[in-house]
């Protein structure tokens, strides 16, 4: 059976989402830098990195061009994947004031039951 | 009797009624998307058990301090390209262009062939560094050996994207070819290049 759809054909649309994903890569590689909440920076790169794969699927993997049913199989690893985020996030420290990113310029590591000790204060 | 017929063919013009694909594909190409998808939740998976890993661990070291971002930049900007260029082989496949076919799925090749080279030179130097799967000077062990699991796999597929390119750029250039052929190849190299684009945010930046 051949395809029954229609594929662009000029390589102006490719060089313009290319344009686009370089853009959103200094964007991203920018949020990576700046000084932010851990929650905001991760939101934001969440945001950016989904607008970047909606543009290589719809535009390069010619997804935009392809039947709905084929689109949403494409998005069953991403449902698996936030599942199992919302799965493990319980046994996770992300609500513990004590997990932080270090810099590997002299930090110490904290203290076993400083957050506790921290709090009875 | 009529009524039934006309309730048989109903039901077969429909989508799901076994009268064509549901998807609107050839079978090799919708076989491509049933291995992208199950190759999409292993690093699915990959991801989120580095992610536990991560937030499990007291602390994780700043990986724009660690790594050469310069480097894993300039990467992402190769890999980027080159997925361009790949959506471009497909449509000169697609025109029946075969010369031109082959010429954008070479650079392709080279464009993977840099980025490999890249990692090559990444790995060395987080080695000599200290990295290992077990241990890294700077902080918890998980924070190499994710690195280590997750870009060597990647890194892995890149090198099987660019045999698999290489084939097919052979056997175009001999005349062997079709277009879905091109196109598979570049849907694997679409998503080597979507994989990439999870791991810089989420490994290198967040």
């Amino acid at each position: 059976m051949s395809n029954d759809h229609a594929h662009p054909s000029g390589n102006r649309q490719y060089f313009t989402t290319w344009c686009w994903l370089l853009l959103m890569t200094l964007f991203a590689l920018a949020i990576g830098y700046v000084p932010m909440p851990e929650g905001v920076k991760a939101f934001l790169l969440v945001v950016v990195t989904l607008a970047k794969i909606g543009l290589i699927g719809s535009i390069f993997m010619h997804l935009k061009f392809e039947k709905m049913n084929l689109v949403m199989l494409t998005f069953s690893p991403l449902l698996l994947a936030i599942i199992l985020f919302f799965m493990t996030r319980g046994e996770t420290r992300m609500h513990d004031a004590t997990h932080v990113v270090l810099s590997h310029e002299g930090w110490v590591p904290p203290v076993e039951g400083a957050a506790e000790a921290e709090h009875a204060k | 009797m009529d009524a039934s017929v006309a309730e048989q063919q109903r039901i077969l013009a429909s989508d799901w009624g076994g009268g064509k694909s549901p998807f609107g594909t050839d079978w090799a190409k919708f076989m491509m998307w049933i291995f992208i998808i199950s190759d999409a939740l292993t690093f699915a998976a990959m991801l989120i058990a580095y992610g536990f890993m991560r937030s499990i661990s007291p602390a994780w070291p700043k990986q724009t301090e660690v790594f050469n971002m310069v480097l894993i930049t300039f990467m992402t900007f190769d890999l980027i390209s080159s997925s361009a260029v790949m959506a471009m082989a497909v449509g000169a496949a697609r025109a029946g262009d075969a010369k031109t076919a082959v010429k954008y799925i070479s650079l392709t090749i080279l464009g993977g062939a840099i980025f490999l080279g890249c990692q090559v030179y990444e790995w060395s130097h987080f080695i000599e560094h200290g990295a290992r799967l077990g241990h890294n000077p700077w902080g918890v062990p998980q924070f190499a050996a994710t690195f280590f699991v997750i870009t060597g796999f990647h890194g892995f597929h890149v090198f099987s994207g660019l045999t698999i390119l290489a084939i097919v750029a052979i056997r175009a250039a001999m005349g062997k070819y079709s277009a879905t052929s091109v196109e598979n190849a570049g849907l694997y190299w679409h998503f080597v290049d979507v994989v990439w684009v999870f791991v810089f945010a989420f490994y290198y930046l967040l």
